[in-house]
């Protein structure tokens, strides 16, 4: 019975997506809007595994397949709207908007709970759950001094409990034993998932969406949730882009070529050219024609649509002589234009 | 300075234990020792007692990036705030506000890749060095288990540093292994101190089983009915979890698995949940173990055998640190070598591959390890292809292909490691099946001198599980976690005054939450 499902929790959450993936060119705007937050909800789904489940789908009636690509069915979209229904976590989820934020936000809170929990009871012997030395020089520069602390303890148990209180027990459980206090250490994901008798891939979720809507909260109201939003301050919640990618990003515009950049930033070339291809993906005022020439561009975007596919093993065995990188920054800069992009497939 | 002071005042032990003060002794004479001394018998001190005796800086070279960190942790749980930790994953900016205030530090704990970098070594060369600790010293030997390309260059970083006296630390090295550290480290004339590798507090006991299946319910039966806390080792992540999936399934809810694959964070909370006792049984791959610093492990019990007999005296070595009784057991059952065999043959690039990149003209290093890593070779195979082709030259002779004498140096060389490593394995598989005391056999193969014993022994001599077993069975309920208001209210210390009253009122009406969160 759970397994059946949980089957239907992940086939009905794929289906979302694929919907937004395949058929957006005819969606509205704000139906574009609705699919933005979906980003990233599946990161670790494999294609073999979606294109079982869109087979599934496909049995069931609740796609249709024309030519090439996927659109819903009304049953479909009757079972969709069923399913976020039964799931209202899932409105919170916001991953273009929150997916680069969400983990530094929870490292830094998670660490700042436990370190607040154990220094109001006068404990300092504690292993700290993060090992990061920027995390917890973050939490050491926010950290309240000694008679202030059961006030900040008191300030952030507000805060807390008001927001954990819109949402259900499950969720909110879901989250609290996920930290580490006094006593205590917090549990993995699985463990979470174990002990309250959900799937991994559900516990995750609703966790990612109450971190999200801990931050959109936290910043629609200042004054009420002060210590959260202390924690946000310098998290870049609107760019998409990672605090690495972003900094090359800030380089780039003030006009250091990428030799430069390799040699201010002490960082691989490859890593930079990581850094360029997401910066492809998000910045439509990223120019590639300094990396590659156009002639390659179009060579590039023949050879996919010719082949039909962004595998690079495949487009790269077709133009030997084009590397990679310029491979993916050209399918990078594409992305929307052949099709939305979306990380998971 | 009275050392015996300093100890107390500086770490609060009265007496030193068995081979410290020899160690620190000639350290403080300024010679260079190779220190042999089984885990959990404070090798750390040999290095960081005498950093309050000389006036310069310690160094410390460390295979992993969590040891650092731990002793890092160690050390400022003491009152010495100037440890630090340098690695590669520190962010650009962090690593640049350590190294301005690097002289700082008196205990800087390094990884050997960070010490490829030049930057580095300039900051390092402007302060003063008085010990350069090369720690987890096998890995700088081909014939040690754990072999590290980069540990190689240690030699030449250690004379751009002025040369400090060297004090290399091992846990387990055979004599030839142990040769070995001294050449390439440079400290031909060393003293060397070397304590067993003996534990007699762990009796040492081996099973065959005639097929598969029967060991895995041993395993099974054994995690279930051991006084934990306890250790299982798998040679497979896939084992390491279905052994912990079949734990939790017989009812032993405070079981985790434990490996390389799993999240950066989840595993420092499952490592910290087993320090805390919050978990009894970790099942694990050898990801597990280094630097963590647990003294009542009761029982390691392997379900796969490592590939040689100084891993498998290291990962039993975990056990019993507080110096009680304890067991190890080893479980096999035929076909066990068949996956070692595999990972010996994955640690090496093929023929093949070396001939195709000898024919390869040379360019950027850098582009040259973007090729490898397209190519279809494990890490490792990746890392020893790399320095071998650095070792001959290949990258300074810019748009030529490997000489074939050098192409055949390497593959010989892949030829002899293998071999070897596959004698060490057999060495294994001998000693698990052998019949003689176990004990004094890993003695020999280590060449020391260790007695059989009384009581306990081995599975050779004498043995009795008996003192092993759980006393009383234990509650097998899964534990209760609290309501989520009443944890948040623990976490918070709001027990005390009426905060707690609040949070009823807030959440009025529970049947509304789902509606409250969706909008
Ligand atoms: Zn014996």
């Amino acid at each position: 019975m759970i397994q059946k499902l949980n089957g239907e929790r992940s086939l009905s959450g794929l289906l979302h997506m694929l919907n937004g993936k395949k058929t957006s060119q005819t969606l509205s705007d704000g139906h574009l809007f609705n699919i933005s937050s979906f980003f990233g909800i599946l990161p670790g789904l494999l294609r073999d595994e979606a294109e079982h489940r869109v087979a599934e789908l496909l049995k069931r009636g609740l796609v249709r397949l024309e030519n090439d690509r996927y659109t819903i069915t009304d049953r479909g979209a009757q079972v969709t709207e069923d399913f976020i229904h039964l799931h209202p976590y899932l409105f919170s989820f916001d991953g273009m908007r929150y997916k680069q934020a969400e983990q530094p936000f929870y490292q830094l809170l998670t660490l700042y709970i436990q370190s607040l929990s154990h220094a109001i009871r006068k404990d300092f012997s504690f292993l700290p759950v993060s090992q990061d030395p920027a995390v917890l020089h973050s939490v050491k520069e926010r950290f309240p001094k000694g008679e202030d602390r059961q006030k900040e303890a008191d300030q952030l148990y507000g805060e807390m409990s008001a927001l954990l209180c819109e949402w259900t027990d499950l969720d909110a459980e879901n989250f609290v034993l996920r930290l580490s206090r006094h006593n205590r250490t917090g549990l993995t994901n699985k463990q979470v998932a174990q002990a309250l008798q959900i799937h991994e891939a559900e516990a995750q979720l609703r966790f990612r969406s109450m971190l999200h809507f801990f931050m959109k909260r936290a910043k629609e109201a200042h004054e009420e949730y002060r210590v959260l939003n202390k924690l946000m301050a310098g998290l870049d919640l609107d760019k998409p882009l990672t605090l690495s990618a972003q900094k090359t990003w800030n380089l780039l515009n003030e006009r250091k070529s990428m030799e430069q950049i390799i040699k201010i930033r002490r960082m691989k070339k490859s890593t930079i050219e990581d850094h360029l291809v997401e910066i492809a993906i998000h910045y439509d005022r990223f120019s590639i024609d300094p990396y590659v020439s156009l002639e390659e561009q179009k060579r590039i975007l023949n050879a996919y649509s010719v082949l039909k596919t962004k595998k690079l093993k495949v487009i790269k065995e077709k133009l030997e002589d084009i590397s990679y990188f310029k491979i993916r920054l050209v399918l990078g800069k594409a992305g929307d234009v052949l099709e939305p992009s979306n990380p998971v497939i | 300075m009275n050392l015996q002071t300093l100890l107390y005042n500086r770490f609060g032990y009265r007496e030193f234990r068995a081979g410290q003060l020899e160690v620190i002794e000639d350290i403080l004479c300024k010679r260079d020792v190779l220190a042999m001394m089984p885990t959990g018998t404070g090798k750390s001190l040999c290095y960081q007692l005498p950093g309050y005796v000389f006036s310069g800086a310690v160094l410390i070279v460390s295979p992993l990036l969590s040891l650092m960190e731990d002793q890092v942790e160690q050390l400022k749980r003491s009152g010495e705030k100037r440890a630090i930790a340098l690695n590669s994953f520190m962010d650009f900016q962090e690593k640049r506000r350590v190294m301005r205030r690097l002289s700082y530090y008196k205990f800087i704990y390094v990884s050997p890749e960070i010490l490829q970098n030049d930057y580095m070594i300039r900051e390092l060369q402007k302060l003063s060095i008085s010990l350069f600790v090369v720690d987890e010293a096998h890995c700088i030997s081909q014939w040690g288990h754990e072999f590290r390309t980069s540990y190689l260059k240690l030699s030449s970083i250690r004379s751009k540093l002025g040369q400090p006296p060297c004090l290399a630390l091992t846990a387990t090295a055979t004599p030839e292994v142990r040769r070995d550290i001294c050449d390439k480290l440079g400290i031909p004339s060393c003293m060397e101190h070397v304590y067993s590798v003996d534990r007699p507090n762990i009796a040492l006991a081996t099973e065959q089983h005639p097929v598969h299946i029967d060991k895995l319910n041993r395993a099974l039966e054994l995690a279930s009915t051991l006084e934990g806390p306890g250790l299982i080792y798998a040679s497979t992540r896939s084992w390491a979890e279905q052994l912990a999936e079949m734990l939790r399934a017989q009812g032993e809810s405070r079981v985790a698995a434990y490996h390389g694959g799993l999240e950066n964070e989840d595993r420092l909370l499952i490592q910290k949940q087993f320090l805390n006792d919050e978990l009894d049984v970790i099942c694990c791959t050898n990801a597990f173990g280094m630097g963590i610093n647990k003294p009542n492990i009761r029982y390691v019990i392997h379900f796969q055998m490592p590939a040689n007999i100084e891993s498998y005296v290291q990962e039993i070595g975990r056990a019993g640190r507080d110096g009680k009784p304890s067991l190890a057991v080893l479980l096999y059952s035929g076909g066990d070598t068949e996956l070692p065999e595999m990972f010996i043959d994955h640690e090496y690039p093929t023929e093949a591959q070396v001939i195709h990149c000898a024919s390869m003209h040379a360019g950027d290093p850098l582009q040259f390890l973007e090729m490898l890593e397209r190519m279809e070779m494990g890490e490792s195979a990746r890392r020893f292809l790399f320095y071998q082709f650095e070792e001959e030259g290949f990258f300074s002779r810019t748009g030529q292909t490997l000489p074939e004498t050098a192409r055949n140096r390497i593959l010989s060389k892949i030829q002899h490691r293998k071999a070897h490593k596959r004698k060490k394995l057999n060495e294994m598989v001998e000693w698990t099946k052998g019949d003689y005391c176990k004990r004094k056999k890993i003695g020999d193969i280590f060449s020391e001198t260790s007695q059989s014993m009384e009581r306990n022994c081995c599975s050779f001599c004498r043995m009795d599980l008996g003192p092993f077993f759980r006393k009383e069975e234990k509650e097998r309920s899964l534990e209760e976690h609290m309501s989520w208001q009443k944890e948040l209210r623990y976490i918070f210390n709001q027990e005390s005054d009426g905060v707690h009253e609040e949070v009823g009122s807030i959440c009025a009406d529970p049947a509304n939450e789902r509606q409250g969160a969706a909008t």
